[in-house]
């Protein structure tokens, strides 16, 4: 047996791969990312998982994907392909539900038009 | 855009509240200064499970000894998140885990100072969890609101079990407190000796850094990139604040006859531990460090072949 850091610069490194850690912790939640780890195996990366990061509280649902699976939009603001670019710079509120609120009000109107004594009667 | 331009841009984009991610682009110093703190935080970690497992076997209770372990157990987890960190970045470097440790165990890898010191009794024991924890919670609550994504993300969870180390510790400290003459002796014994430990803790204040004209320049470079937002000295200033009126509500007293808060400012001036002192003690120096760094190795040594039995290519044993 060799003793680290002892014989020189480099030491041989450990065949593990890092896996990226995603759980549920509400029975409806989403999948959110928790932590990574090195493990050399999915079995592996599970109970480390489970272990290091999960063992204070309930969760209903858990992923190890292996980081080299995930493909990642850039971060970087200085690189034009960022995450932040799916942001289309174009009026959006057609596929928000703040564009339509106006509607609420609009029914109210016409109920109240439906109820005056006029046309009740 | 030369490296120049882009470094510009990068401190204009820290100053503006971004934070970065572990695959942006990023000044080689940025890198080296969260290399630096993130290795050493995540082996202090390590390091710090093993003053406080002495006392698992010794525990005065089940429910202490229950206690402990999963604190231990909270501070190995830590230094597994922290080191996950530093990998990311040390991966361009072509560095990992198994370097970390290496340089460990040849002295190229610092560790806190408080985890060189001795643990002689269970009010020390009690006295780290309490006050060695509380001031380390102190930095990690600055350093919350860090520049580098990766690193807070992760200081968020330690933080947050940090939270139940310390309420452990005040509470083994408020039993030894409420105790007999003899217990009370104990603890008022533990925090004499753990006083100059507990001042050098946050480090030596930027004049007298080590090095001189120009020193305490990783204080200041971190500040500059927003890893940090206080100085050492003002987060030691925090430490007194909170802790020398709790520590003096119980009775116990501490050995300083120096120590005295300005009452219009609130600036605490205190006897300064001896920063050579602290200089010798982290580098490996320390009364136990050469016990402690003998049983990592031994347990890594002895751990090679679980790690082999684990790595995806198995090798036959």
């Amino acid at each position: 047996m060799t003793n680290p850091g002892q014989s020189g610069e480099t030491v041989p490194h450990q065949d593990f791969g890092v896996y990226e850690v995603f759980a549920q912790t509400q029975p409806l939640g989403a999948m959110e990312w928790q932590a990574s780890l090195m493990a050399g195996s999915p079995q592996m990366a599970l109970s480390l998982a489970q272990q290091n990061f999960l063992r204070r509280r309930q969760i209903y649902g858990l992923w190890v994907v292996p980081r080299d699976a995930i493909a990642k939009a850039p971060t970087d603001p200085t690189d034009p392909s960022h995450a932040a670019d799916a942001l289309f710079r174009l009026p959006k509120g057609y596929r928000e539900l703040s564009d339509y609120h106006y509607l609420v009000s609009k029914w109210r109107q016409y109920q109240q038009q439906a109820m005056t004594p006029d046309t009740m009667a | 855009m030369d490296v120049a331009d882009r470094t510009q841009e990068f401190l204009a984009r820290l100053d503006s509240g971004h934070k970065i991610e572990a695959e942006d682009w990023m000044p080689d110093a940025y890198r080296a200064e969260l290399i630096r703190l993130i290795r050493l935080h995540g082996i202090s970690e390590i390091m710090g499970t093993l003053p406080e497992k002495e006392w698992v076997p010794r525990a005065p209770t089940l429910y202490r000894k229950l206690a402990l372990m999963a604190k231990v157990q909270d501070e190995a987890g830590h230094g597994q998140i922290l080191i996950r960190v530093a990998e990311d970045l040390m991966a361009p470097l072509h560095q990992n885990r198994e370097d970390i440790m290496a340089d460990l165990f040849a002295g190229r890898q610092k560790f806190h100072n408080v985890f060189h010191m001795p643990v002689p009794t269970w009010a020390d024991a009690g006295l780290i969890g309490w006050l060695v924890d509380g001031a380390a919670i102190i930095t990690q609550g600055m350093l919350l609101s860090g520049s580098y994504a990766p690193y807070t993300r992760a200081l968020r969870r330690i933080v947050e079990e940090e939270g139940f180390h310390i309420q452990h510790g005040e509470s083994i400290c408020m039993a030894l407190a409420e105790g007999t003459p003899r217990q009370r002796a104990m603890f008022q014994d533990a925090l004499t000796r753990w006083w100059p430990s507990l001042m050098m803790f946050f480090g030596p204040p930027e004049r007298s850094a080590p090095g001189g004209a120009g020193a305490g320049s990783h204080q200041r470079a971190n500040l500059r990139f927003r890893i940090r937002s206080k100085t050492n000295e003002e987060l030691r200033q925090r430490y007194l604040t909170k802790y020398v009126p709790r520590i003096r509500a119980l009775g116990f007293s501490i050995p300083d006859a120096t120590l005295a808060q300005d009452p219009d400012t609130g600036a605490w001036t205190y006897q300064p531990p001896d920063w050579d002192l602290w200089r010798r003690i982290i580098g490996n120096g320390g009364p136990r460090s050469a016990d402690r760094l003998e049983l990592r190795r031994m347990s890594y040594v002895e751990g090679q072949w679980v790690r082999d039995l684990l790595s995806s290519t198995r090798k036959a044993v």
